[in-house]
């Protein structure tokens, strides 16, 4: 296939250095109609697992849509610190949306220095996740998820980065009991407090209180679920999925047969949300993979997910017919040197 | 402040990916950082990042680099053996002495199975090698592969509650021109042959410039560091252990630094320097 690949450094919000790699047809990428954006799967960078996204980048390119993989701040070569030291505790952090600020620096960059203005965005897993989150831009033509994550991470444990709920709750009712004695103050102002379990209890807090406002103040067009959700939903999920949904963009969503994150999706989203998904359905394509497991780690799998991926571009981007397809017919118009047909 | 510039760079008609870190000012040293093979190198990275900003900040300009068949480089991975990785070392350190024009010669870190890519390569290199530092060695290959077709078994178990085909089958496989695949890669034919065949305690015995080896231990410290028997026989190369969790595998940390491992490297290359 005749693809180039550059690297691209470009700054986000916080001024961090975010090394991308972009994937490019042949005559580059400036003035394509559509990008893609993969974003990191957890912390296996730009690349994923065995390089899965640079064998996934070939169905774009071979469309013409160029790919910007994006290694986010923090991660791979990019600058940045991650704050956490345990893995579940960032996967949670990424699913309540980290990264998708370094997503608005990447859609940033591809506007001014490539021109172009309509993206499909999104990754495996966290990618995914940090795909749909972001989509609140209007310059997110589509989402593109593989094992797309609808549960948090962090499990019960004994520290306090994993305890439960509960446990956080009956230890905020002692820590409030200590506001109004001094030697309390005096160990917090020592540095002898248990800092992290004292940040746990407020950012606990913090977000039972923002999910239970979401309904009401940020989207409210969620609609309740028929039947209860699970006990660890991400609250921002549903507000963002149905705002996406909404607002009449197409998404692809491909999960592996052997993937727990597909029984999630089904059982802790789909199923529950039944009737209200019932009006997108035209919008989502939804494929599972047969035999493949979370990082497609067979060529069958990935070969697999290349041709869905073809297939849902022709389908959605490259099909006359297709509501997208208007859109970027219209930016063709405006600049017919750039827009490559399917081969 | 130390800069951090991207590149590609060649080998015939092969592009290799590189980070290269350059200190403030004149660099003291150079240092070819070989990181370890597939997910190794994934769950790792950020390890490698963090040492070579670290170190940049100690006025030692640093090359990081994907050997070809892995990270940003060209070729699959099953296109890719010990022979060509062992050239991409020795041709990231020539680009390092290219772009650092000051710098006479460059010590070499490796990791896990990039420890014995990066002893051949500072073999190879001759005099321009000034040192090699060993993370968690891998003293033989063969052990390596029993421990990559361990994750297949793995996998295989987690499929099918059983793995009927065995690691002896596996190797058949291997043996017959099969690709056998561990973690999404494919071991094939070339990188199995060159696998089997290496032996780290033989590389060491080629090595004209001084080697640090220093082990991994993830509980807490022992009384004795003593070498292993294999690697004793030199009395340029050193040895030592340092406790650090295995933040080349999947685990429930997040490692962003080695500072047990990153504190005795420096420690070394500062008296070689001296």
């Amino acid at each position: 296939m005749d693809m180039t690949r550059r690297i691209v450094t470009l700054r986000n919000s916080h001024g961090h250095a975010l090394h991308c790699m972009l994937d490019e047809p042949a005559g580059g990428a400036v003035g394509a109609g559509f990008a893609a954006v993969l974003l990191c799967p957890g912390i296996k960078t730009r690349l994923g697992p065995h390089r899965l996204y640079r064998k996934l980048a070939q169905s774009f390119v071979a469309r013409g849509i160029p790919v910007l993989r994006v290694d986010f701040h923090g991660l791979g070569d990019s600058e940045g610190e991650l704050p956490e030291n345990r893995l579940d505790a960032y996967y949670d952090q990424v699913q309540f949306g980290r990264h998708v600020d370094d997503v608005r620096s990447a859609l940033d960059w591809l506007q001014s220095e490539c021109g172009i203005q309509r993206c499909i965005v999104g990754g495996l897993c966290g990618g995914a996740i940090t795909g749909l989150l972001a989509a609140s831009d209007p310059r997110i033509a589509a989402v593109y998820a593989i094992g797309l994550p609808v549960a948090l991470e962090a499990r019960s444990g004994a520290t306090a980065e994993h305890m439960t709920r509960g446990e956080l709750v009956s230890k905020r009712v002692v820590y409030l009991r200590k506001v109004l004695r001094l030697r309390s103050w005096l160990r917090l102002l020592s540095m002898q407090s248990d800092y992290k379990l004292i940040w746990r209890m407020l950012s606990s807090a913090l977000r039972r209180r923002a999910a239970r406002r979401k309904p009401s103040a940020q989207l409210a067009e969620v609609p309740l679920p028929a039947s209860s959700p699970a006990e660890d939903p991400n609250p921002k999920f549903p507000p963002a999925f149905f705002g996406f949904l909404a607002s009449g963009r197409p998404a692809l969503l491909i999960f592996s047969e052997r993937d727990r994150l597909r029984w999630h999706f089904e059982e802790k989203f789909a199923q529950p949300w039944a009737n209200a998904l019932e009006p997108y359905k035209s919008q989502l394509s939804i494929v599972v993979i047969p035999d493949a497991d979370h990082i497609l780690g067979s060529p069958e799998s990935v070969a697999e997910a290349g041709r869905q991926t073809g297939a849902w571009l022709d389908a959605c981007f490259l099909s006359s017919a297709s509501p997208v397809a208007r859109v970027v017919n219209s930016a063709a118009a405006a600049n017919p040197m750039r827009f490559i047909p399917v081969a | 402040m130390p800069s951090e510039q991207p590149l590609f760079f060649g080998l015939g008609n092969d592009r290799l990916f590189g980070m290269l870190h350059v200190p403030e000012g004149t660099p003291r040293h150079g240092l070819v950082i070989c990181q370890a093979l597939a997910e190794e190198k994934l769950w790792s990275h950020r390890v490698f990042v963090s040492l070579a900003r670290e170190l940049a900040k100690h006025g030692i300009a640093v090359l990081r680099f994907d050997f070809r068949g892995e990270g940003e480089s060209d070729l699959d991975f099953e296109q890719a053996g010990i022979a060509s990785r062992i050239d991409d070392a020795v041709r990231a350190a020539e680009v390092l002495l290219e772009r650092q024009p000051t710098l006479t010669g460059i010590s070499f870190l490796g990791h896990r199975l990039g420890g014995a890519i990066a002893a051949a390569a500072a073999a190879r290199l001759g005099s321009r090698a000034q040192g090699l530092l060993v993370w968690d060695p891998l003293p033989s290959g063969h052990e390596y592969l029993l421990q990559l077709l361990r994750s297949n078994l793995a996998k295989q178990m987690a499929r099918d509650g059983k793995a009927p085909r065995t690691r002896q089958a596996l190797i058949v496989a291997l043996e017959a021109g099969e690709t056998v695949l561990v973690d999404g890669y494919g071991i094939g034919r070339v990188l199995y042959r060159e696998l089997i065949a290496l032996e780290l305690p033989a590389l060491l015995e080629a090595l004209e410039c001084p080697a640090l080896l220093i082990a991994a231990e993830e509980g807490p410290p022992k009384a004795s560091t003593a070498p292993r028997a294999p690697y004793a026989r030199r009395a340029n190369i050193q040895h030592a252990s340092a406790r650090e969790p295995a933040f080349w595998r999947e685990s429930k940390e997040l490692c962003g630094r080695a500072p047990n491992m990153t504190a005795l490297s420096m420690q070394w290359l500062e008296r070689q320097w001296t």
